[in-house]
């Protein structure tokens, strides 16, 4: 794709959009904007294929890390334009999967193409996300799921934000080990 | 300007970094940070391998096939627009000088040449260089144009595909009380999209819409959405369902208050049969 070959990006799009779609679905809420979010993750990576390093992550990390960035953008500009009070509840989103009811959440009616492994590995991380201290899910889950920065993670469940640092990086070293078991090493 | 971040203070900002949770300030420095600490690089990008995985954490959510598609081919479109094919124009090469001290004169005479040849080379710099940005503005222009007439042309081709597939099944619809509005609805039967083309259709009343209903044989109304038609009676409405090859009676348009309704109010103006195969 580097080299700027559209049926790359076709093959990668082609990959991953299910997985790009996921992420900025449930981040907005709303099927326009997460189209939009996919469609821009997928022009940034073809814009920026040759900055792209493989020996600083897979290439799901990288796309996975644009998609989001873009995603967040968006929340971040719907957010500014409803002035909208800080609430991951919001009517906007849709509520963020229980971490106790994900991995039952991967049914075949709502993931029709997910394969064995991935629904191996999603069960996975539901285990690891649903293990972690009520405290340390909280930060992630309003991170990831709810797009807070950490100032606002700290103003909403008024914990010092040198607090919040830390139970993200507990919770995301804990999370790392499931991960390692299923590490994309393709592409 | 800003302090140059130290390494501990850094460290403590990985993880929200990953988690893109950090302000514009924060990111901006902790970038800066990472461009020469090969120890936070590292930490970052193993954390952001953890926010990854919570992606697959979530019930898989596909985009409804016939939107991906339309996604897939303007990206692909832009892609083919994009291709660095027209090379920047290269500015004039400077005249080189050389010249042998012969005489006095002859050196008068060359530095006095060589001030006319300098003029008028920075004379043709600028008019090239003015000439160069507007080539630049106009293939700019040009590859906008590009992009854009390409994505409307994947779109149409989406919908020629729609329309001509092998599996495509045409109904009819003629209108109950007048002979001039009509109507056919292309069902791709493979993919479950339905495409509704209407002409010479009256402007709905004022606070009604039309809206379009697929019948089963079972008598069922299945409402496949409202429309207003352009300001020369043209339409078009493209929607999916699954629905049973052998299940549709018939379509048909009705006149509704706006916003539709759950179930048909009026009666139909437009109805088109269904054939069996």
């Amino acid at each position: 794709m580097a080299t700027g070959d559209e049926q790359a990006l076709g093959a990668l799009y082609d990959r991953y959009a299910t997985t790009i779609h996921t992420i900025a679905y449930y981040l907005l809420g709303q099927p326009d904007e997460a189209e939009d979010a996919v469609e821009e993750t997928f022009w940034q990576a073809w814009r920026e294929a040759s900055r792209y390093d493989a020996s600083r992550g897979a290439v799901s990390t990288w796309l996975s890390t644009i998609g989001r960035s873009r995603s967040l953008d968006r929340k971040r500009a719907m957010r500014r334009r409803a002035e909208d009070p800080i609430d991951t509840t919001d009517s906007a989103a849709p509520a963020s999967p229980d971490a106790a009811d994900r991995a039952d959440s991967m049914a075949p009616v709502t993931s029709p193409h997910v394969n064995a492994e991935a629904a191996e590995r999603a069960r996975d991380i539901a285990t690891a996300l649903s293990k972690l201290p009520a405290e340390q899910r909280e930060v992630i889950e309003l991170a990831y799921f709810g797009g807070l920065s950490q100032s606002e993670i700290a103003a909403r469940t008024s914990i010092p934000l040198g607090t919040v640092k830390t139970r993200a990086r507990l919770a995301l070293e804990k999370l790392r080990a499931p991960l390692a078991m299923h590490r994309e090493t393709t592409l | 300007m800003s302090e140059p971040m130290l390494h501990d203070a850094a460290r403590e900002l990985l993880a929200m970094a990953a988690l893109d949770a950090l302000a514009p300030s924060e990111r901006a420095a902790l970038e800066a940070h990472t461009v020469t600490c090969a120890e936070c690089t590292s930490d970052l990008t193993a954390l952001r391998d953890g926010v990854a995985s919570l992606a697959s954490s979530l019930p898989r959510k596909p985009m409804a096939p016939e939107r991906d598609s339309l996604l897939r081919a303007r990206l692909m479109a832009r892609a083919v627009a994009d291709r660095p094919d027209i090379s920047p124009m290269r500015g004039s090469e400077t005249p080189s000088r050389s010249a042998s001290p012969s005489s006095g004169a002859l050196m008068r005479w060359l530095a006095a040449a060589s001030l006319l040849i300098a003029a008028g080379s920075i004379a043709y710099a600028i008019d090239q260089h003015a000439s160069a940005h507007e080539l630049a503005a106009d293939v700019a222009q040009l590859r906008d144009s590009s992009t854009t007439m390409q994505t409307r042309l994947a779109e149409q081709l989406a919908i020629v595909a729609e329309l001509t597939g092998p599996g495509v099944r045409v109904i009819d619809a003629a209108a109950t009380g007048g002979a001039q509005p009509y109507a056919r609805m292309f069902w791709e039967q493979p993919t479950n999209h339905w495409t509704f083309v209407a002409h010479n259709l009256p402007a709905p009343q004022p606070g009604h819409t039309y809206q379009l209903w697929m019948i089963t044989r079972d008598s069922r109304k299945l409402s496949a959405g409202t429309f207003v038609p352009t300001a020369n009676g043209s339409a078009l409405v493209r929607t999916t369902y699954a629905l049973a090859s052998d299940s549709l009676a018939a379509i048909a348009v009705t006149n509704e208050p706006s916003g539709g309704s759950a179930q048909p109010t009026t009666t139909p103006f437009l109805v088109g049969a269904a054939k069996t195969d």
